[in-house]
C-alpha cells in the first residue's frame, strides 16, 4: 500500500471517528458561503463564514435588526432596522444596504415606520417592506431612495415575499390573519386570502404558482394556489404547538423548510405531497431560515441561544452551530466574492 | 351627562357596496368601569373595519347603555333593524346581562359576555363568555388574575397595547381587552363563515377547530360544555406603575 493511499485511509477513518460532515455537505462548504445574520437585541449583523463556521465580521446597524434579504446578484444585503417603539417613526427606521464584499453600510433608505420584513423585486431595483404599525406595504425604488407606492394591507403586516416571476408581492398580516396579493407592477392589492391565525412569513415556489404561509398561533403551514387565489390546504406542524415563523422553499421546489420557534425544530415538508418528511432539532427559538445558493445547506437564526444552526439539506441533520450576536432574528446567504 | 354616549356608531365606509354587514350591538351599564370596555370595542371595530374591508365585510357597532333588565332589552330592540344584529355584546350587573340575553335569545342572536357579573345565572344557550376569571380566592392576597395587562409584550401584545394607548391615551386593561377581543372574534367568525347572519355565525362558533387569536400567544377557543373562552390569564403583582405580570396561568 502506498504512502499516499495509507494517508487517504487515515483521513477517511478520522472523518468517520469524529462523525464529521458528510461529503456532499463538505462540497457545499467549498462554495464559500457567507451568512448575514440580523441580531435584534445587539442591533447588528453577524457575518458568518459557513465554511469556517465562525463570525468573520460584525456590522453595527444602529437599531433593531430584523428582516434581511440579499439582492439577486448577491452583492448587497438589505436589513430592516427599526427603533424600540413599533408605533413611532424615527430616523432609526430604515432599510440599511450593506455591501456584501466590503461589509460596509452603503445606504440607509427610508422605508416608513417600523419596517420588519422586506423583499426585493427580481430585478433588484425595488424593495417591498411591511410597515407593521401603519398597516401598509411600501414599495421603494432603491436607486432614487424614494417610496413609489404604498398599499393598504391587513393589520400588523409582517411577512413579505416577491414571486420569482416578478408578478406578485404577498404580504401577511398578523392581526387580520390575511395575506394580501399585490400586483408588483401597479402596487395595487388584487386580492386577500384568509389564512390560519397569526401569519408570520410567506415564501413562493420557484415557479411562482404556490405560496407557503406560516401561522404562528395556528401552528401550521398554509398552501395558497396563486392562480386561484385560494387556500389549497393547511398543514398542522408540531401538533399545532410549534409556533412556526420562518419559511423557505428549496431551489427545486420540492421541499419547504419551516422554522418552528417554540419547538426548536425545523419541519421539512414534501411540497408535492404536503406532508412532513422530517423534523430537525436546532437551537432555541429559530425564526429566520434561509437556504444557501445551490440548496445544499439551510441555516436558522436561533433567537434564544444566540446562534445559528447549519443544516445539511440532503441528510436533513444539523451539522453545526455558530454563536452570533444577541437574539438573532433573520438570515440571508450569499456566495463569497 | 352619561359617561358613555347613548349611541355610538362606527361604520366602515371604505367597504364595497355589496358587502356583508356584521352588525354588533354593545350594551353596558353606565358606569366608569365600562369606559375602557367601550374603548376596547371601539378600537376593535376600527380594526375590524380595516380587516373587513379587505374581504368585503362592513362592520358596524352600536353602543347603548342600560340601567336594568328592561332597559337592556329595550336597547337591544332599538338596535334591531336591517340587517339585524349579528352578535350582541354585554357587560354589567346580572340584571342588565339577563335582560339583554333573554331579548337576544328570542332572535337566536349570539351574545358575548364581555364582563357580566358572575351571579348572572342561568345563562341561555346563546351566551358565550370571554371572561373566565375564577371567582374563588387563590389564597394569595398579594396578586390577582387579569385577562390582560398593559405590560404584556409578546405575540403582538406590545403592538396592541401601543395601538390602544395611542388611540385613547390610557393603558389597555382587562375590560378594554374584552371589548376589543369580542369584536375581533365576531369578525373572525364572519370571515370564516363567509356570512354575517346570526345563524351562520352560530354554526361557525360550533365548528370544530374554530380558534381565535387574542394576541396572547395561544389559540383561544370556546369550551363546548361551558361556552367560556379558554385562554391564558395573567397573575399580576403590585398596582399602578409598579404593576407587573408575575406569571401566565395556562388555560
Amino acid at each position: 500500500m502506498s504512502t499516499r493511499i495509507r494517508a487517504a485511509i487515515v483521513r477517511v477513518a478520522a472523518l468517520v471517528m469524529v462523525g464529521a460532515v458528510p461529503a456532499h455537505a463538505q462540497s457545499a462548504h467549498s462554495a464559500s458561503l457567507i451568512a448575514f445574520v440580523t441580531n435584534e437585541a445587539s442591533n447588528d449583523v453577524s457575518v458568518v463564514d459557513l465554511d469556517a463556521r465562525k463570525v468573520v465580521a460584525t456590522i453595527a446597524v444602529g437599531g433593531r435588526a430584523r428582516g434581511v434579504q440579499a439582492s439577486p446578484d448577491g452583492r448587497t444585503i438589505y436589513v430592516a432596522v427599526s427603533d424600540a417603539s413599533p408605533t413611532v417613526e424615527s430616523s432609526v427606521d430604515a432599510i440599511v444596504a450593506i455591501d456584501a464584499a466590503s461589509r460596509r453600510i452603503t445606504a440607509r433608505i427610508e422605508a416608513g415606520s417600523d419596517p420588519e420584513q422586506l423583499a426585493l423585486s427580481v430585478d433588484g431595483k425595488r424593495i417591498f417592506a411591511a410597515n407593521e404599525d401603519a398597516g401598509t406595504a411600501t414599495a421603494i425604488e432603491i436607486g432614487r431612495r424614494r417610496t413609489i407606492s404604498s398599499a393598504v394591507v391587513g393589520i400588523e403586516p409582517e411577512g413579505v415575499a416577491a414571486s420569482p416571476d416578478g408578478r406578485w408581492v404577498f404580504v401577511t398580516a398578523e392581526t387580520s390573519n390575511s395575506v394580501s396579493m399585490i400586483d408588483a407592477r401597479t402596487a395595487k392589492v388584487l386580492g386577500n386570502v384568509l389564512v390560519d391565525i397569526r401569519p408570520r412569513a410567506v415564501a413562493f415556489s420557484p415557479d411562482s404558482r404556490r405560496a407557503y404561509v406560516t401561522a404562528e398561533i395556528g401552528g401550521s403551514l398554509t398552501l395558497i394556489d396563486v392562480r386561484t387565489r385560494a387556500v389549497v390546504t393547511t398543514l398542522p406542524l408540531e401538533n399545532g404547538a410549534g409556533k412556526p415563523v420562518g419559511v423557505a422553499v428549496s431551489p427545486d421546489g420540492s421541499r419547504v423548510w419551516v422554522a418552528n420557534g417554540a419547538a426548536g425544530r425545523v419541519s421539512v415538508v414534501d411540497a408535492r405531497a404536503t406532508r412532513v418528511l422530517a423534523t430537525i432539532p436546532v437551537g432555541r427559538r429559530p425564526w429566520g431560515i434561509a437556504i444557501a445558493p445551490g440548496g445544499a445547506m439551510v441555516v436558522t437564526a436561533n433567537g434564544m441561544t444566540n446562534d445559528i444552526s447549519v443544516i445539511d439539506a440532503k441528510t436533513m441533520r444539523e451539522i453545526g452551530r455558530v454563536p452570533v450576536g444577541m437574539r438573532p432574528w433573520g438570515v440571508a446567504i450569499v456566495r463569497a466574492r | 351627562m352619561p359617561l358613555i354616549p347613548l349611541a355610538y356608531l362606527v361604520a366602515a365606509l371604505l367597504a364595497p357596496p355589496a358587502a356583508d354587514t356584521l352588525r354588533l350591538t354593545l350594551v353596558v351599564d353606565d358606569t366608569t368601569r365600562q369606559r375602557s370596555l367601550v374603548h376596547g370595542a371601539v378600537l376593535g371595530v376600527e380594526e375590524a373595519a380595516h380587516t373587513g374591508a379587505l374581504f368585503g365585510v362592513v362592520v358596524q357597532l352600536r353602543v347603548a347603555t342600560a340601567a336594568n333588565s328592561s332597559g337592556a332589552a329595550r336597547a337591544y330592540h332599538q338596535s334591531a333593524g336591517s340587517p339585524p344584529t349579528s352578535i350582541a355584546i354585554v357587560a354589567g350587573p346580572a340584571d342588565v346581562c339577563a335582560g339583554l340575553g333573554a331579548a337576544a335569545a328570542h332572535d337566536s342572536t349570539i351574545v358575548f359576555d364581555a364582563g357580566c357579573a358572575p351571579s348572572w345565572s342561568p345563562r341561555p344557550a346563546n351566551v358565550f363568555s370571554l371572561v373566565s376569571l375564577p371567582t374563588a380566592s387563590t389564597g394569595d392576597d398579594s396578586t390577582h388574575l387579569e385577562l390582560w395587562h398593559w405590560t404584556l409584550d409578546r405575540f403582538g401584545a406590545e403592538q396592541l397595547n401601543q395601538r390602544y394607548a395611542r388611540r385613547f391615551g390610557e393603558r389597555m386593561d382587562s375590560p378594554a381587552w374584552a371589548g376589543w377581543a369580542a369584536v375581533k372574534i365576531a369578525l373572525d367568525l364572519a370571515l370564516h363563515a363567509h356570512a354575517a347572519g346570526a345563524a351562520r355565525l352560530r354554526r361557525q362558533l360550533d365548528a370544530p377547530r374554530q380558534q381565535f387569536d387574542g394576541q396572547k400567544g395561544r389559540p383561544l377557543y370556546f369550551a363546548p360544555g361551558t361556552r367560556r373562552l379558554v385562554q391564558p390569564l395573567y397573575r399580576v403583582a403590585g398596582s399602578g406603575d409598579a404593576a407587573r405580570v408575575v406569571a401566565e396561568v395556562a388555560p
